[in-house]
């Protein structure tokens, strides 16, 4: 699957992937920096070929789009660190060295997931919805898995499908990712690979969301590898 | 004026220039309005307009065709980069690919739509071939289009058709695959290596 992937790299910057092949080559890129340096030299050269066919619009395009930029808001100047790459990856990083991890709280405390109450949390004004992108750990086919998290609520909602059994005795666990920290949050309960489930969380800004393959009780501190993490 | 060495003003174009030197280089003029129209700087931004007008318009007009159409989505584009400018970071890519890039996604966009396609198809399809009734934006200078031509010279027929009919023809892999009657992983392969070697007579880098 993976070799499958990088070869999809091409297609990826000419914009030439179906729907669903784009969603799954995004999610490998975000852990891939090979096919991330790959991609960017793709796009410059693909602009060469835009440069090519370079046309003068209509003069009157112009006044047009200047009305419309008048009252067009901008967006904020910062991508919110909050889902930065950086952070993220340093947190990763970090969790995979196994370092520098304090586990907050004696235990994970186990809550139920429940399925109620997800429009709630998508429908919450400062819901943002975070992808969970597969790690180089992670073997087979990753699937999907996003989480919709409101900060104001201390709720995510997680929506995946395809997700590969954990194995006898194993589920998946959410981690929350602050500093060097790992927050130990409730498990996943997929059927047939496939979650849609609320959970509490705790009530920390997180800088990034990771989830491991735990014990069937859950733990308190993450097993590396961290299988996906966004 | 000085005349700027073609060489260097092409690489600039990828995004290579120095961006702290010489005023006389697009880029950094570009990449300075960018800062500048990231502030909210509207005189800015009509400077962003007249670099990038032709290059966002042209892409767009060679996917869509129709030119009412490619109008309306050129507007589209260029509100959207008016939005995210004060996002825009220089470290991760020139002003130009990223205008490209977004430019090309929204012209895929908008011919993925059924009455799209259908309007557009009943135009003939041209796969490739050098454009002669286009203004040059002033920034491309015919030796820069030369050179173009001349790295799309070195691909193979096979290559060449295919990344074309992806890319200017605005077609997914698989309908390229369809349309030219070989299996899919022969049209990723072509594309892959069309763009590499492309890329490398080119000196591209990101």
């Amino acid at each position: 699957m993976t070799s499958e992937l990088h070869h999809l790299a091409g297609a990826y910057a000419l914009d030439a992937l179906e729907d669903s092949e784009r969603v799954a080559f995004e999610q490998h890129l975000a852990s891939c920096d090979s096919c991330a340096v790959e991609v960017a030299d793709f796009r410059a050269t693909a602009a060469m070929l835009a440069e090519g066919v370079a046309t003068a619009p209509p003069p009157h395009l112009k006044s047009k789009v200047m009305a419309e930029v008048a009252r067009t808001r901008q967006v904020p100047p910062t991508v919110v660190p909050l889902r930065g790459r950086r952070p993220i990856r340093m947190a990763v990083a970090s969790v995979a060295a196994g370092l520098l991890i304090v586990a907050l709280g004696a235990a994970a405390v186990l809550r139920s997931g429940r399925t109620d109450g997800i429009e709630d949390v998508i429908a919450a004004a400062d819901a943002v919805t975070v992808n969970l992108a597969a790690t180089e750990d992670l073997e087979g086919d990753p699937g999907m898995l996003r989480l919709v998290w409101s900060a104001e609520r201390d709720e995510v909602v997680v929506i995946g499908d395809g997700l590969a059994d954990p194995g006898a005795g194993k589920v998946h666990q959410l981690w929350l990712l602050v500093d060097d920290e790992a927050v130990p949050e409730d498990l996943l309960v997929p059927e047939d690979g496939a979650i849609r489930q609320v959970l509490e969380v705790s009530d920390r800004t997180a800088e990034g969301w990771g989830v491991t393959i735990e014990p069937a009780t859950g733990s308190a501190t993450p097993s590396p590898p961290i299988l996906y993490a966004g | 004026m000085p005349e700027v060495n073609p060489v260097r003003r092409f690489r600039s174009m990828s995004g290579e220039g120095d961006a702290r030197g010489a005023i006389d280089d697009p880029a950094a003029r570009l990449t300075t309005a960018f800062t500048r129209g990231g502030r909210g700087d509207e005189g800015a931004f009509a400077e962003i307009y007249d670099a990038l007008s032709g290059l966002v318009y042209g892409v767009i007009l060679n996917v869509v065709r129709d030119p009412s159409m490619s109008e309306e989505v050129a507007q589209e584009v260029f509100v959207e980069l008016w939005r995210l400018a004060p996002r825009f970071d220089a470290e991760r890519g020139s002003p130009r690919t990223w205008a490209a890039t977004i430019a090309h996604r929204r012209a895929v966009d908008r011919v993925s739509s059924e009455d799209a396609r259908r309007r557009r198809d009943e135009r003939e399809l041209v796969v490739f071939d050098e454009p002669t009734d286009v203004v040059i934006e002033a920034v491309t200078t015919e030796l820069d289009r030369q050179r173009l031509w001349a790295a799309l010279a070195t691909l193979t027929e096979t290559q060449r058709e295919a990344m074309t009919l992806a890319y200017y023809g605005g077609h997914t892999y698989r309908a390229v695959a369809v349309l030219l009657d070989v299996p899919e992983g022969t049209i990723k392969t072509r594309v892959r290596d069309g763009l590499i070697r492309l890329r490398d007579q080119l000196g591209v880098m990101s």
